[in-house]
């Protein structure tokens, strides 16, 4: 199915009220600033984008169901104002859409922030810890206080959101006004991609539990020393911190077709010369999340005191602490699939019959004969003519060469007139598309 | 030092010492064994002691008080200083004029001159209407006083049941020794002064020549019943501060505190940080000392508070058993997490008045 027979079905009812010769509104809508259609189809006569003029694609129902396809339809396109893409840069991660501030786009709504970022991942638990200045019997079966625990590892961060899809895309205009410096951008890119959460924190070490008090004798005369204190607990190391989240995936690009008269989808046409930008390679994948910083070091355990008479015992170690160690980033997602990007021309016995065509006319032929055998260089005059507009002559024994498209009034070329060529008015046709074109008749005659 | 860090510490450390006088102070219970077989002549073996650690207790739980703007715990200190009075008051020996013995079950030992002095400066401040109780022992201790002002430790009256006065000098000979200690002088020269200033004056002027006169020259004083430097040194400097004519002792004393403390900002004993030595010699500095070193002896202090509020117990007391035959030791130790937890907080709250008053 062409796409302007897919166009045709999905906006029929639209193209009808608004080109209806009878009933047409034959709106002219002023795109400046956010313009957000909910609806599949976006008709009117004319379109003109003002430098700062966006239509966004909005879901239709609050739960962000969007339009398959969505379409652009009029039969005049105007572009004033905006800039290049490579002026401002769409894909930011975190709010690509505010780069359309202040330029002419046609978007989705999605487009405009990147897909929810991964929640940011709570500390990893801490280590067993103690009272690093208290021994208590916690059934380490022994005078020196136990050690700390080490603080647990971080797992690997929450992964960011993946974007969504883009809708496909559509646009049809048979009349293009955009002068040198105006710029369109048609992004029906892919959502990018949510970023990373952070990894969490590694746990922090445990404090070593303190050694168990060394004693005195209670009893008359002793020795002074009736238990020796217990070494503190080593305190527990710092866990790592763990990998940042990875990035959500980019959404997948949708397609992007362009429904115009020949002329403006040729390689020198409007819609590929440079002014309309086409943006759908796939969204980008979202930035990793940072890693998260290591746990603190676990306290030793304080030795036991000691009395006078008994020995010194030993204070715990600390523990290692990883409090400035930040983990891997997490890995940017992968960008989103890209989408197509067609040009058709607009075919006839369609619902596009009923868009007016630009007016076409050739008003005169200079000269307008010319004597068997012999070449005339001729100009045209009309109006509409495009640029790479062709012109013809009916009957047989003339041939056509040369044609320059000089403006939108002139055309010149030259007539080849065979020296058995029937000698009779002729009719001469000047043809921007299949479906437009416009003719003199008897605009030029062969003469003996 | 963090000032809400201070703070915390203090109100762990108050509920501690509360929940400690609520009780009766259980903690601070002393119990030790004395072995027929050694050579004592008593029915049981087994001694348990804690009046004195409690009279301490609560005197400097008053200090305590008096440094903390927070009434409740003035009313609750002030109100478990009268519950100890009593219990202290009780304790009195009934049989010997010298009025409380640390181990009162114990016939070999004598009533003592620091467990008066610890008693008496207890009822001065908390339940004056006890004072009385310390009358006849504060006058045989000051029949014994020597010409150089010392006193001798134990109070042995001629009052006293003869066959009483023959076990107790067979103890003092055998097993406590004669000396007279320079730690419980000034102890009880301070009470003398807390009890009546006026009417003591000379005999504590006395008491503080004698003091000063026992100091080393390096500034400090042989403790005979206290671990460390801190304790003995405070004693001595209260009596001296108090009596105002010692000021180059005072100042020796000082330099001599002030130099040993520690680049973790405490003080040790036996070669080690201890908290309550920390908070002892702070104490003793008192006003001399400087911020930064206020500062550093704090934040050492509290990093050896446990969870629950308190301070693991410091060896406060020793019992150098080889005292009687001219001998070094061994020495016997007592502690208690509760006197350790007093020493603590009323340095805590001194600090923080001190602090705020800079800032």
């Amino acid at each position: 199915m062409s796409k302007t027979d897919e166009l045709c079905d999905h906006c029929r009812t639209k193209i009808d009220s608004v080109f209806n010769p009878a009933t047409g509104t034959r709106t002219l809508e002023l795109i400046a600033g956010q313009r957000l259609v909910t609806e599949c189809c976006f008709v009117a006569d004319e379109i003109h984008f003002t430098g700062n003029g966006q239509i966004v694609f909005a879901p239709q129902k609050k739960e962000s169901e969007y339009c398959r396809e969505c379409f652009v339809i009029c039969r005049k396109l105007v572009v004033k104002g905006g800039n290049k893409p490579g002026g401002f840069n769409p894909c930011g991660p975190d709010d690509p859409g505010s780069d359309y501030n202040n330029n002419n786009a046609i978007t989705w709504f999605d487009r405009l922030t990147a897909a929810a970022a991964g929640a940011d991942a709570s500390k990893a638990p801490d280590g067993t810890s103690h009272d690093k200045n208290v021994w208590s019997d916690v059934g380490q079966g022994s005078p020196h206080g136990a050690d700390g625990g080490d603080g647990n590892n971080g797992a690997k961060g929450n992964t960011g959101s993946s974007g969504r899809s883009a809708p496909n895309f559509a646009i049809l205009a048979l009349e293009v006004e955009i002068g040198i410096g105006d710029n369109l951008t048609i992004d029906f890119d892919g959502q990018n991609g949510g970023k990373g959460g952070k990894g969490p924190a590694g746990g922090d070490g445990g404090d070593g539990m303190g050694g168990r008090d060394g004693s005195s004798d209670t009893t008359w005369p002793g020795t002074g020393c009736d238990r020796q204190p217990g070494n503190g607990g080593n305190g527990g190391d710092g866990g790592f911190g763990g990998e940042g989240g990875d990035g959500g995936a980019g959404g997948r690009a949708g397609t992007i077709t362009v429904v115009s008269t020949a002329p403006n989808i040729a390689g020198s046409g409007v819609f590929l010369g440079g002014k309309i930008h086409y943006v759908n390679d796939g969204g980008d994948g979202g930035e990793g999340g940072k890693g998260g910083k290591g746990g603190k070091k676990g306290t030793g355990g304080r030795k036991g005191v000691k009395t006078s008479e008994c020995d010194e015992a030993q204070n715990g170690s600390d523990g290692e602490g990883f409090l400035t160690l930040e983990a891997d980033k997490g890995a940017t997602g992968p960008h989103g699939g890209g989408g197509s990007l067609g040009f058709e021309e607009v075919k006839t016995g369609t619902c596009a019959d009923a868009i007016p065509l630009p007016t076409l006319s050739v008003s005169s032929v200079t000269p307008n004969s010319g004597t068997r055998g012999a070449s005339v260089n001729v100009t045209i005059a009309g109006v509409g003519f495009d640029p790479a507009a062709t012109a013809d002559v009916s009957g047989l024994g003339v041939t056509v060469s040369n044609v320059v498209v000089v403006n939108a009034t002139t055309i010149t070329c030259k007539f080849d007139i065979g020296a058995l060529a029937p000698q009779t008015p002729r009719d001469v046709t000047v043809r921007n598309s299949l479906i437009h074109q416009a003719t003199l008749t008897g605009g030029f005659s062969v003469v003996p | 030092m963090r000032h809400r860090e201070l703070d915390s510490a203090i109100e762990s450390a108050k509920s501690y010492v509360l929940a400690q006088a609520r009780e009766g102070f259980p903690e601070t219970c002393h119990v030790m064994f004395f072995p027929r077989r050694a050579g004592f002549r008593l029915l049981r073996e087994r001694q348990a002691s804690d009046v004195f650690a409690r009279s301490v207790v609560a005197s400097v739980l008053l200090d305590a008080a008096e440094l903390d703007e927070d009434a409740s715990f003035q009313r609750a200190i002030a109100d478990a200083a009268r519950r100890e009075a009593s219990y202290v008051a009780a304790a009195r020996l009934a049989d010997r004029a010298g009025g409380w013995s640390y181990f009162p079950d114990l016939p070999e030992l004598p009533p003592d001159l620091d467990s008066l002095s610890a008693a008496l400066i207890l009822f001065a401040r908390a339940a004056p209407e006890n004072v009385s109780l310390c009358d006849e022992p504060v006058r045989l201790a000051l029949e014994n006083v020597r010409s150089t002002g010392a006193v001798e430790t134990w109070l042995i009256s001629p009052k006293d049941d003869p066959r009483l006065q023959r076990t107790m000098r067979r103890g003092v000979t055998r097993f406590w020794g004669n000396e007279t200690d320079v730690d419980v002088c000034a102890r009880f020269y301070h009470a003398l002064r807390v009890r009546d200033s006026a009417r003591h004056s000379e005999s504590v002027r006395r008491g503080a020549e004698y003091v000063a006169g026992r100091q080393r020259a390096d500034g400090a004083w042989e403790a005979s019943w206290y671990h460390g430097q801190a304790y003995g040194a405070g004693l001595c400097l209260s009596l001296l501060r108090a009596v105002g004519t010692r000021e180059e002792s005072v100042r020796r004393a000082v330099e001599f505190l002030r130099a040993g403390q520690h680049v973790d900002g405490g003080w040790t004993v036996f070669g080690e940080t201890d908290p309550q030595e920390t908070a002892l010699a702070l104490w003793a500095l008192g006003d001399s000392a400087p911020e930064p070193v206020i500062e550093k002896a704090i934040a050492c202090i509290l990093d050896y508070q446990t969870r629950e509020g308190h301070w693991k117990g410091s060896p406060w007391i020793q019992m150098n058993v080889g005292r009687a035959r001219g001998l070094s030791g061994p020495t016997l130790s007592y502690s208690s997490a509760t006197v350790t937890a007093a020493f603590c907080l009323r340095t805590l709250l001194w600090a923080r008045r001190r602090l705020s008053t800079r800032s």
